[in-house]
């Protein structure tokens, strides 16, 4: 229990304590409850001098007790001081006087108790010890005087009581709220009066403690007692005001953090007379500040992480982070481990540590650690914080109730670090301040480390990436260094930063003479025009560009066309503003220019040549060049002529056709005639040189066309010379006719007489039609009137009378014979050849060509031997083994046996026998050596006489073999056995070609339509390996793809086509296989047959 | 069935005319004749085993006569074979004689060519079973030696006295003589000449390899 101190306000009360303490009497102030309030000093100087304890005459101690133990009144005066004293309070006597022991001894020095009563409420009694010698009349004047003047202060006083009343409650609010609690101490007494703050500060029970300096000064933490004496010591030496602020520990162990701001009072002498404080309690304000210094440093810390040297090893990173943290957060030293599977190796460690291994075993942290050693694979294997000298159970809430390390070197903590949940490693921090990880901290410094985990995860991933990127830049560049393409590059203020190799080697320019040199664009291009070409093209627009040609100038004086290509500004290389490529073109464009020229020069000679010259395809004659000359001699434009066909102008169209084919097998065909048209429909004699050469990548025919009816003109003006035209007529063999424009033979050539039995002379003054034959005047006529009329020799075949002799058959060419002049007809020229002759010489021609086909049959069949032996000897065997089963049963028979039928056999044998005649004969018909036999046949037994001649090598072969006909399909007129011949050699290569095919894939299929109008079309198609080549030289004589082929085959089955009016053709089948087609005219029965 | 165990002449050949024909030849000339068209039947229904001779013609369509002899050659069918051939040429003739053919007979042939032919390599056939079987037999008594004694029986072959026998197998000379006797008496022969035929037939043997 502790009532409330009457002590006023500060001035108040201070004056008071003067006014008292200026008695040399004891003085103190007694409550209504008769507690001992203030006492003066001479209270307590008499207190202490007879060593009264403080609970017996200090503050709050019992007026009674204490004036018994002062003034030696014993227990029989309590019931009268009571009563004096309620008496004084009562107002029932303004003073109370009593004489303890009065009645035993009368000392001189004996003290008589004076109780005086106080104004003001609360009421209280002035308690004066006052000794009784008469010597000392002053003091009780004094009293008076003081009484008087206390009185006097009545007014005054309750004022202040009031006042003081409301403001010591507000102060005790104040003091519990603020943690302040307020002390005095005369310096001459042990005990000092200590607010009930300061009890509640110091956490301990007012009623059993003393509030003496010694109880203070055991609570304050040893670490800081030094400083509080010092400070003490200080401030009495130099009179100052005190101000500490120090940590006590609490009996209950908590530490707290105290301010204590005192003042010294001193004497006149200047000692050191009494002292006056308050303290208060500023652990949590401590808190609170070391929070905010914490998160200050925390976040300096952080800042030097971000601005470190990015370059910064790991471990250096580490060490400075461990400095940061240990110098920041005053620690004493800490260690920096990386976990690497089952360890955690020390990297780094900083300021003074204890022993620690260099590595620790995370899977045997319970066995043989130290505190620190456990509490750090604790934390690296849990993933949490621990901490202390021993405890090495996860601790969520940090430090907040550490008690103080009973290990002398202070406490350590255990953090581990962690980047995105994965513990990388663990720091170790240790310190010697029991207080130095509050769990704030804690927080900070795993944040720290797990932040400088990540900053070095990233900063490796960044060098990582940007090492990476570097790389593949410098490749980048090797490659373009190095690639035979030039490169150039240019900055953004235009002059070149890269030329590469093959810019010096095609221009002979090295780097450093260009890179960087602002007159490098004027030494590539010194002429004003590519040069603003070059800066316009490179530096001012913008985009890509490509292939921009441009002469650039070489060191060697030379000059090169390079083809410059700008790479779009999207792909952009880091210093490089525009870069792009050239390439040096200088002999291609020279090629090209060459390949101009002789174009050109070509062209010319092309255009210029004297000759109509055209070039044309040889397949369907398609026109695919003409010179200028040509259009002119066929009455066409240049556009009009190519792409038509010369088909379409041509006379004698099958005839043309053969000269082309001639012309493609031979490589060229000089001078040969034909006659064509012009545009306007007029004939014309041309003579023709024909070459084959190559025309844009195809095959052509190239021919110079001489127009020789403009010779023929020409020469009629020799002809004009008589004796000229006789030798030439007389030594001509063709019969040569002049004739008047009204039909009358003014001429006729000797050769007359050899062949129509007439002399020349019988024959002038004829008419000519009476020549020929009746039925052919009309057509004779009609000739000559068309000479009259149309250019050109009008060819027609007559029948003249002979003399003695049979009619014969003359092909006459008529021409009228033209005045230069006026182009009227002046007279007629017939030349009349004996196509007797020519017939002769075509047969002669065919027979060459039967001996040819003849041949070969007789190879196909050579070829076919073992396939013909086999075919003749199958019915052979299966005679000659029924003749012996017959032999035998005969002889069973005559041994006494059943008879047996023999019948069966002997039809059997006549069976072998008939097949075997008929092969025979095909093969007799096949080789028969003939002249060109024309007969009306079906195709399908043709076709099934040839699988009968190919039977056993597509048995032997399992060819699957078809044949199909259309239903329109007519009977031909052909040479059966040639046309034979054609299937039998295009059987026999498809089955050739379907060897390398597995069994079950080779198929062979004839089919025959009708080709409109006149023709039948047949396509024999397999399934082998196809054409290896175009196809074309398969109808090269001799040419074969087999081992034992002669190579014929081929050709003499489309000269048999050929002649037969149809061709032959091979196509290849991009899914494999081959199809030859032919077509063969259908023919008439009675075309000729003699 | 009885007829699998009577020799038999199997006819190969694809062309219907000539194989019919053969066919009666044959069975008019009392032999059983089976006659195939193709190859591959022929190799499926024909057991390796089966006792007889066989006709081949040389072109078929689809496997000549020297494929199937091969084949016949890689199954172990070791049936004495008599090839047919149209038109046979050199290096096809030579290759079927290679391969184990007996004769090569040319289309169209005299009828009593080919009936002897057949007899012929009916005999053949015949033999050769006769001596399997007795080969079958040698076989098992010499099956009933024991391992050192077909030690013993080794060197005996090599002519190897007992002495040397002794010698060479470290053993006492009266053991080598006790197994030397042993030896002629479980093989049931009475001279060393009879030890190398013996020996010739339990060399083919698969149990001896």
């Amino acid at each position: 229990m502790h009532t409330e101190s009457p002590i006023p306000d500060t001035t108040a009360a201070d004056m008071y304590r003067r006014i008292l303490d200026g008695l040399s009497s004891p003085v103190a102030v007694v409550s209504a409850e008769g507690n001992i309030g203030f006492t003066n000093e001479a209270w307590r100087q008499l207190a202490e001098s007879i060593g009264a304890s403080a609970t017996e005459t200090a503050e709050g101690a019992d007026w009674r007790i204490a004036c018994g133990r002062l003034a030696g009144a014993g227990i029989e005066s309590e019931p009268e001081l009571t009563r004096g004293m309620s008496e004084v309070l009562n107002g029932d006597a303004p003073s109370f006087e009593v004489q303890p022991g009065a009645g035993t001894s009368v000392d001189a020095t004996a003290w008589k108790i004076r109780l005086t009563r106080m104004g003001g409420a609360p009421q209280c009694t002035i308690l004066t010890l006052e000794k009784n010698a008469p010597s000392q009349p002053e003091r009780s004047i004094v009293a008076r005087e003081l009484s008087d003047k206390i009185q006097n202060r009545n007014t005054e006083l309750e004022q202040l009581n009031r006042s003081l009343r409301e403001n010591q409650w507000r102060l005790s609010e104040a003091q519990r709220i603020a943690h302040v609690g307020h002390w005095d101490r005369d310096l001459d007494k042990s005990n000092a009066r200590w607010s009930d703050e300061i009890y509640r500060i110091l956490g301990r029970d007012p009623a059993n403690t003393e509030s003496t300096f010694h109880t203070f000064f055991d609570l304050v933490h040893p670490d800081d007692r030094d400083g509080v004496r010092e400070a003490i010591h200080y401030a009495r030496l130099h009179r100052s005001d005190l101000k500490i602020e120090f940590r006590i520990i609490r009996p209950d162990g908590q530490i707290r953090h105290l301010q204590d701001r005192a003042e010294i009072e001193f004497d006149a002498e200047g000692n050191p007379v009494r002292m006056f404080g308050t303290i208060q309690d500023i652990t949590e304000q401590k808190r609170v500040e070391s929070q905010l210094r914490d998160q200050a440093i925390a976040h300096s810390i952080r800042t030097k992480i971000r601005d470190a040297d990015r370059n910064l090893p790991d471990t250096e990173a580490w060490r400075f982070l461990l400095a940061a943290i240990v110098d920041g957060f005053e620690i004493a030293g800490g260690w920096y481990g990386r976990k690497s599977e089952q360890r955690l190796e020390r990297i780094c460690e900083h300021g003074h540590l204890d022993q620690i291994p260099d590595s620790l075993d995370l899977g045997d942290a319970h066995q043989t650690y130290s505190a620190e050693q456990r509490a750090i694979v604790a934390a690296v294997t849990h993933g949490r914080c621990f901490h202390g000298a021993n405890q090495t159970e996860p601790c969520e809430s940090g430090c907040a109730s550490m008690a103080p390390s009973p290990r002398a070197g202070g406490i350590h903590l255990a953090v581990p670090v962690a980047v995105d949940a994965r513990i990388i490693g663990g720091i170790l921090l240790f310190s010697d301040n029991a207080g130095a990880f509050p769990a704030e901290r804690v927080r900070h410094i795993q944040d720290l480390a797990n932040e400088m985990g990540e900053r070095i995860c990233r900063l490796r991933f960044e060098r990582d990436a940007a090492e990476a990127s570097r790389r593949s830049e410098r490749q980048l560049l090797q490659v373009i260094a190095e690639m035979p393409i030039m490169m150039i590059a240019f900055d953004a203020n235009g002059s070149i930063v890269a030329w590469n190799h093959e810019c010096e080697r095609v221009t002979g320019f090295s780097a450093s003479e260009i890179v960087g040199k602002p007159e490098s664009i004027e030494r590539l291009y010194p002429e004003q025009k590519q040069k603003e070409v070059f800066v316009n093209h490179w530096l001012l627009e913008s985009g890509e560009f490509r292939d921009w040609e441009l002469t650039t100038n070489c060191r060697d004086g030379g000059q090169r066309t390079i083809a410059w290509s700008r790479v779009s500004d999207q792909f952009p290389i880091p210093g490089w503003a525009k870069w792009g490529i050239g390439i040096d073109v200088t002999e291609r464009r020279m090629a090209e220019r060459a390949l101009a020229q002789s174009e050109r020069d070509y062209r010319g000679l092309f255009d210029n040549a004297h000759d109509a010259i055209i070039i044309f395809r040889p397949h369907d004659e398609i026109v695919l060049e003409a010179n200028p000359h040509a259009c002119q001699l066929y009455g066409l434009s240049r556009s009009e002529f190519i792409g038509m066909s010369l088909l379409d102008i041509s006379q004698d169209v099958a005839r043309g056709q053969r000269k082309i084919a001639e012309t493609m097998r031979l490589g060229q065909n000089v001078g040969f005639e034909t006659t064509q048209y012009r545009s306007d429909g007029s004939a014309m004699l041309l003579e023709i040189n024909a070459a084959v050469i190559e025309y844009r990548g195809e095959l052509a025919i190239l021919t110079i066309n001489r127009d020789i009816t403009n010779r023929r003109t020409a020469e009629d003006s020799v002809r004009n010379s008589e004796a000229r035209y006789r030798w030439l007529a007389d030594h001509s063999t063709d019969i040569i006719l002049r004739i008047s424009t009204d039909g009358t033979i003014m001429d006729a050539s000797h050769a007359s007489r050899a062949i129509l039995g007439y002399a020349p002379d019988e024959l002038v003054g004829r008419r000519c039609v009476e020549l020929v034959t009746r039925e052919n005047r009309d057509a004779m006529n009609a000739m000559i009137q068309r000479a009259m009329v149309e250019r050109g020799p009008h060819r027609i075949a007559l029948r003249f009378h002979c003399q003695g002799q049979d009619d014969r058959w003359l092909e006459c060419l008529i021409e009228g014979l033209r005045n230069p002049e006026n182009t009227t007809v002046r007279e007629i020229v017939a030349v009349a050849r004996d196509m007797s002759l020519r017939k002769q010489e075509e047969e002669l021609r065919e027979l060459r060509s039967m001996e040819l086909s003849h041949v070969n049959r007789l190879i196909t069949l050579g070829e076919m031997a073992g396939q013909i032996a086999h075919q003749l000897h199958q019915p052979l065997t299966a005679i000659s083994n029924y003749a012996g089963t017959m032999r035998n049963l005969i002889r069973k028979t005559n041994g006494g046996g059943e008879a047996h039928d023999l019948e069966p056999y002997c039809d059997e044998i006549v069976r072998s026998a008939v097949r075997t005649g008929e092969f025979i004969h095909r093969i007799r018909a096949f080789t028969q050596r003939r002249g060109l036999r024309r007969s009306q046949t079906r195709l399908s037994t043709i076709m099934s006489n040839a699988f009968g001649l190919c039977e056993i090598r597509l048995q032997r072969m399992t060819v699957h073999t078809s044949y199909f006909e259309a239903t329109d399909l007519p009977e031909i007129v052909v040479d059966t056995i040639q046309i034979e011949q054609v299937l039998v050699n295009l059987i026999n290569n498809a089955i050739d070609a379907m060897t390398m095919r597995e069994a079950g894939n080779r198929r062979l299929s004839v089919t025959a339509h009708v080709e409109p109008p006149t023709h039948v079309r047949v396509c024999v198609r397999d399934t082998g390996i196809g054409l290896q080549d175009d196809g074309q030289r398969l109808f090269q004589p001799f040419y074969t793809t087999k081992a034992d082929g002669v190579g014929m085959g081929l050709v003499i089955s489309r000269r048999i086509v050929e002649a037969h009016g149809g061709k032959l053709w091979i196509e290849s089948h991009s899914e494999g296989g081959t199809s030859v087609f032919f077509t063969i005219s259908l023919g008439e029965e009675n075309d000729d047959n003699t | 069935m009885t007829t699998t165990l009577e020799p038999t002449v199997f006819v190969l050949d694809d062309d219907a005319e000539s194989r019919n024909s053969l066919v009666q030849l044959l069975s008019s000339s009392d032999f059983h004749v089976e006659a195939f068209e193709r190859p591959t039947r022929f190799l499926e229904e024909v057991p390796p085993d089966r006792l007889g001779c066989l006709v081949l013609d040389l072109c078929m369509p689809e496997m000549n006569g020297t494929e199937v002899q091969r084949r016949m050659i890689d199954r172990g069918q070791q049936i004495p074979t008599v090839i047919v051939t149209a038109y046979g040429t050199v290096q096809s003739t030579v290759l079927a004689m290679k391969q184990g053919a007996m004769d090569v007979i040319e289309k169209p042939y005299d009828p009593n060519v080919m009936v002897r032919c057949v007899s012929g390599l009916l005999a053949i056939a015949n033999r050769r079973a006769a001596d399997e079987t007795a080969g079958e037999a040698i076989r098992r008594k010499f099956e009933r030696l024991t391992p050192r004694e077909r030690e013993v029986f080794e060197q005996m072959v090599q002519g190897q006295s007992s002495k040397e026998i002794a010698l060479n197998l470290n053993i006492c000379f009266r053991t080598a003589q006790l197994h030397r006797e042993r030896v002629f008496r479980k093989l049931e022969i009475e001279s060393p000449v009879e030890l190398v035929s013996i020996s010739a037939v339990v060399s083919k043997s698969p149990t001896h390899a």
